[in-house]
């Protein structure tokens, strides 16, 4: 609480201390945007039922965010969690993991190794053709269906161009920590766009961008250490990408047509710190590891067209199709001639999507009522190599799993306005599955514009998701073991309930001050947890078993006055969870936990120097969770475990010459130099017994680093 | 531009006298040794083998220095190509690996005599580098093994051979685990052990009639978790303190036990990296009543449901630790070298571990025992306190060398390493950081390092190490 206040001293101060300036550069971020999430049509975020919350180029341009996950650090409600050892990063909002939240890129979802908008590597997302980023929370299965859970994340991306030639070439450098140098350590980032306006009609965009990071060492030493002490390797792999993409646009009148093409190319490379002896009797023993690399490539395919249909109808159809592949590549790494051998390369799990989604509207012609109906198919191929999950048969051979879901769903939502003021939003899905039972969501929304900018919103929602692979087809049965998936699981089902009040008001000053306070609930039934389904011989076995709930107030205050933009947040989350350990006899106590997160961010121009300066602050509070443990008498037992508190730091100075055709970025990430937080078990979780666990630590960052952009625009006409 | 012009023809220089220096440098890349440490003679002519580490840059000679006790050249023995002033030069061409002289016994040891040849490297005419073993001892009489590099074939991931290792004299002895169910100990004590390498289990039943019927029992069965301490043997290798009580001289004591065989090795070979020893079929069920017949034992035995019994006699036999029965081959079967040549076990194990509070039976796969009831005994030592090279006679602990025959055990593998996600996966993962003391029946003491365990394929059931002896 102390936090809170001393910014919100820091503020009064500093509006106090303002100047008149004249804007030059783009500092001021509108208060009242266009949002498309969710609608029936565009239309401003103050008319939107849904409570949309945005990210704006600014903030992703002042992070010098080259990725989603440079950005959602910042973000209230969200937690990036990442794995510095494989290199992937996911979001996890509310306590659920990313396979509850969906991520879109415009309008549909992103296919990522194992999912369809879920379960996306948020460093598999480049930022460098966006506009914006629209989140709403809560369950959001009527219009964006399974896995919508905690809420969804819809990137829009840039479409067309200000003039005839956009161009853009971006240089960045980033330390790791205090790791850097230009061939072996550190992130090394160049990018390029162009963007050309052929006439009224026909646009292109085209862009690269390559990420190369190199790996943190930490008190690793690299992938040419000889020494078998564990020390070889990166305490976080090195990781290099390429992206590039393409967009061809056209528009006249009131139709619109895009295609864009997106590519993602990936390389990880994993240094095993075993080294393994070859007996060489006798002469010493030569040393090799069994290191791995993982290549991905991701192909994305989106073609939307929207129009008028009988000069009346609004019709939006996109068809799109998505294939992610990444391959595994096995080699031994001889430590004395450092050559590969034994290379092999297989597909280690891989997703191809057609997708399809469609909305026609604007059936009444009328203001009071807008009524949209919709429709979705997915068409899934999954296919999971035996070695990326628990898949053998009673032989004990490593069977590969593929399998096709599809969906085809219905939807439909009305927009009532039954005056100036209320508008009511029912909607409808219907969802029918070829793996699983058929699936409805439902939702229902409400809207109130009171008196002196005060809006009010309610909303219900409904949502499920499906059980993944590990889930449905794990297989492990042997004279010492048995583990088994379960093909009859059924969907996850989810219900959210929001209420938030907003309050935007000009102030006679010309400042503008924004307020936003919401209230949610959430609840998710029939969870899926694998437990002990019988105790001798042990069997285990996924089932649709444990319960969750959560509640949520979150307020975020934004004030604007002349060059500073100042914003306040905090989130209390009370989190209950009912784990149920099956045959052990035992359920987790399910109390709501609490957790307290705060964020801010300043900014504040002078236009005199075409210089922004940005500092953006997140606390992340305590969390708390129940966790198994083995007590003195070797029997199961819930332990408290807690995750100590840490905060986030960005700051960055963003300057402009040469009439913006030349921008330079200078910044700290991670300011207070975070790198992994505690994790405190609860007393008496010895973790005895043979298969124990073993010291608990969360990796969260690599510590402060620094980084510089340089960015070149050349636009003429 | 001329100050530029100076310093980039500095750096020239610089380079090509760098260059100059390598091309001086007295020390090769390449490495000799003799392939063994010692050898007994057995034939008259032996040929005797020197490697190199990486093939031979150029032709050239090894120099050999002989140190001779209680022989003399000529006398006792020749060499091919014959030494000069107490040296032997050895030719090779470029390009070889390995070159051979031949050491020509004349004259054998009688019993008592110490008769040897030691031969030394003592210089090579390119400059390779010596590494051990610099030296090779060829013994006229039967002489303790200095030390070798061994493979026991326990027969991959299925690991259906127990290997017993004699290091004395570097011989193994190989038996199929499935080959036979008890074994009846030679010593003073009538004792009975099971095989526990197929994860058998024994329970006492209250009858003494072998022709009453039983039933299964599945609580017996050794799987993650389950099973009865008590109802397999001391895993330590305490023979006073088998599943089966001591064999009593009054018949009426000796109860009916209700066995359950365990498993067979997996039909096929599993997942590349994985163990399969156990992974098979069920052995089955039998019922058993053992009786002294004299200084014998006499073995009633059936399957479960039979209602008539068979009967074997065995015999003690005291040069061996224990007599060995198949009781699905019905027959005795050979397992054990004798008692004093054989010191440590390549096997599958049975061993009794703490799970939470209470104690179970876990089996293990790569498992290695000492052979306690032969008095052979071993303890580890971390290379954080010694090294291997390092580690003399004089570092000997002998408090160390308790009464267990896991002192080895599964101490020198893991099956865990980091994964690329950070969690821990399966897989092989040999233990570099330690070596063993081992201290054989006849009181020759060795340290004993593993050199692998599995392929590089990671295919499991391959262990291979090496050994020297302490002095």
């Amino acid at each position: 609480m102390k936090i809170n206040f001393t910014l919100f001293a820091a503020f009064v101060f500093c509006q106090i201390s303002l100047a008149q300036q004249k804007d030059t550069i783009v500092s001021r971020e509108k208060l009242s945007e266009v949002v498309v999430t969710g609608q029936i049509e565009p239309q401003s975020i103050k008319k939107s039922v849904f409570n949309v919350r945005v990210i704006s180029k600014q903030d992703i341009k002042q992070l010098a965010a080259n990725n989603l996950s440079d950005v959602l650090n910042q973000y209230l409600n969200i937690t990036v969690q990442n794995s510095g050892s494989d290199g992937r990063s996911t979001v996890s909002m509310f306590g659920l993991d990313s396979q509850y939240f969906k991520i879109l890129v415009d309008n549909i979802p992103l296919v990522s190794d194992t999912g369809m908008g879920t379960n996306v590597d948020l460093t598999q997302v480049n930022l460098d053709d966006v506009e914006r980023i629209e989140i709403i929370e809560g369950s959001m299965g009527v219009t964006h269906g399974a896995n919508a859970v905690t809420g969804i994340l819809n990137i829009i991306t840039k479409k067309g161009g200000a003039n005839k030639w956009d161009i853009s070439a971006t240089i960045q450098e980033e330390t790791v920590g205090n790791e850097y140098s230009l061939s072996d350590k550190g992130r090394h980032i160049q990018s390029l766009k162009v963007g050309h306006k052929f006439n009224d009609n026909w646009y292109v965009n085209i862009g690269g961008n390559h990420n190369d990071f190199k790996g943190f060492y930490d008190d690793k030493q690299g992938k040419d250490y000889i020494v078998n002490d564990n020390l070889r390797g990166y305490s976080w792999l090195p990781k290099e990408q390429w992206v590039g993409n393409a967009m061809l646009g056209y528009q006249k009148d009131n139709f619109k047509i895009f295609y864009k093409f997106d590519y993602y190319g990936e390389n990880v490379d994993f240094y095993s710190p075993v080294l393994v002896p070859q007996d060489n009797y006798p002469f010493p023993e030569t040393f090799f590891a069994r290191d791995k690399r993982y290549l991905t490539n991701r192909f994305y395919h989106h073609l939307n067209a929207n129009g008028k249909l009988f000069s009346k109808l609004n019709y939006n159809v996109s068809v799109s199709h998505q294939k992610q592949e990444r391959d595994a590549e096995l080699f031994d790494y001889q430590l004395e001639t450092k050559k590969e051998s034994n290379n092999n390369r297989f597909t280690y799990q891989s997703k191809e999507v057609f997708y399809s989604t469609g909305t026609l509207s604007n059936f009444f012609n009328n203001k009071k009522v807008d009524f949209q109906l919709g429709y979705e198919i997915t068409n899934e191929n999954g296919f999971y190599s035996g070695a990326a999950g628990t898949f053998l048969d009673n032989g004990l051979q490593s069977v590969d799993v593929r399998k096709r879901l599809e969906n085809y769903d219905i939807f439909t939502v009305a927009e009532i306005s039954l005056s100036d003021k209320l508008s009511i939003r029912p909607g409808l899905r219907y969802s029918i599955q070829n793996t699983f039972k058929d699936q409805y969501a439902s939702s229902l929304g409400l809207r109130y514009l009171f008196k002196k900018g005060l809006e009010a919103r309610a909303s219900l929602g409904k949502s499920y998701r499906t059980p993944n692979f590990d889930e449905l087809y794990t297989y492990f049965v042997d004279s010492n073991h048995n583990v088994q998936g379960n093909p009859n699981l059924v969907p996850e089902n989810s219900t959210s309930y929001e209420v938030s009040f907003k309050r935007t008001c000009d102030l006679k000053s010309g400042g503008q001050i924004a307020n936003n306070l919401a209230v949610t609930f959430l609840d998710v039934d029939d969870r899926i947890d694998l437990v002990l389904t019988q105790i001798t011989p042990s069997k285990y076995k996924y089932i649709n078993i444990n319960k969750y709930k959560m509640w949520n107030i979150s307020t975020t205050e934004q004030y604007a006055y002349k060059n500073w933009n100042v914003k306040v947040g905090a989130a209390l989350v009370g989190i209950s969870q009912k784990l149920d350990l099956a045959e052990l006899g035992i359920t987790s106590d399910d109390k709501f936990l609490y957790s307290l997160q705060l964020n801010s961010s300043i900014s504040y121009n002078v236009p005199k120097w075409n210089t922004l300066f940005a500092l953006y602050y997140k606390y992340n509070g305590q969390q708390q969770q129940y966790a198994t443990g083995t007590n003195e008498k070797g029997e199961a037992e819930f332990y408290l475990n807690k995750i100590n508190p840490y905060s986030w730091m960005d700051a960055s100075v963003r300057k402009s010459f040469f009439n913006n055709q030349f921008e330079v970025t200078l910044g700290a990430r991670n300011l207070f130099n975070i790198t992994n937080v505690q994790i405190t078990q609860g007393s008496g979780a010895s973790g005895g017994g043979t298969h124990a666990a073993g010291p608990q630590a969360l990796m969260l960052g690599y510590g402060r680093s620094y980084f510089l952009k340089l960015t070149y625009n050349l636009n003429f006409n | 531009m001329k100050k530029n012009f100076i310093l980039i023809l500095t750096f020239v220089f610089l380079a090509f006298t760098a260059c100059n220096n390598d091309d001086n440098a007295p020390q090769s890349d390449v490495a000799v040794a003799f392939a063994e440490a010692s050898y007994n003679l057995t034939s008259d002519a032996t040929p005797v083998q020197i490697k190199f580490s990486k093939p031979a840059p150029v032709a050239g000679t090894i120099t050999l220095d002989v140190t001779e006790t209680a022989v003399a050249y000529t006398t006792d023995y020749t060499t091919t190509p014959a030494a000069a002033s107490k040296k032997v030069v050895v030719s090779f061409p470029k390009d070889a690996t390995s070159v051979e002289f031949t050491f020509n016994k004349i004259k054998n040891a009688t019993a008592t005599e110490v008769k040897n040849v030691v031969f030394t490297i003592s210089g090579t005419s390119f400059g390779g580098q010596i590494s051990s073993n610099k030296t090779i001892q060829l013994n006229f009489n039967e002489a303790a093994s200095l030390g070798t590099a061994l493979s026991p074939e326990v027969g991959g991931p299925l690991e259906p051979n127990q290997v017993y290792v004699d290091l004395s004299s570097g011989k193994m002895t190989s038996a199929v685990r499935n080959s036979w169910d008890l074994g009846f100990y030679s010593g003073a004590d009538f004792r009975v052990v099971l095989n526990n390498s197929v994860k058998m289990a024994a329970k006492q039943l209250k009858s003494t009639n072998i022709d009453e019927v039983q039933v299964v029992d599945e609580t017996m069965i050794i799987a993650q978790g389950t099973g009865f301490p008590e109802q397999v043997d001391d895993s330590a290798g305490d023979i006073t303190k088998t599943a089966i009580a001591a064999v009593s001289s009054t018949d009426s004591d000796n109860k009916v036990y209700l066995l359950y065989l365990g498993n067979k090795p997996a039909a096929a070979a599993p997942v590349l990296g994985k163990e399969g020893a156990a992974g098979g079929d069920t052995r089955g069920w039998k019922k058993i009543r053992v009786l002294r017949s004299g200084s014998d034992y006499k073995v009633q035995y059936a399957d479960i449901a039979s209602t008539t019994h068979e009967e074997i006699v065995i015999s003690k036999n005291s040069a061996y630790n224990f007599t060995f029965l198949s009781l699905i081959d019905k027959k005795v079967v050979n397992v054990e070298p004798q008692k004093n040549q054989w010191d440590i076990n390549f096997t599958t194990f049975v061993n009794v571990i703490p799970n939470g509070a209470t104690m179970v039976p876990y089996f293990y796969p790569d498992y290695v025992t000492n052979n306690l009831n032969g008095n052979a005994k071993a303890y580890q030592v971390l290379t954080s306190a010694f090294t291997y090279e390092a580690f003399t006679l004089a570092n000997v602990d002998n408090t160390k060398f308790t009464a267990d025959q896991r002192n080895i055990g599964s101490n020198w593998r893991s099956t865990s390493a980091p994964g690329p996600d950070g969690n821990p996966m399966t897989q092989f993962v040999l233990r570099t950081d330690r070596f063993f003391v081992i201290k054989d029946p006849a009181g020759n003491v060795y340290k004993l390092k593993f050199t692998g365990g599995a392929k590089a394929d990671l295919e499991r059931g391959h262990p291979t190490f090496q050994y020297a002896i302490l002095k």
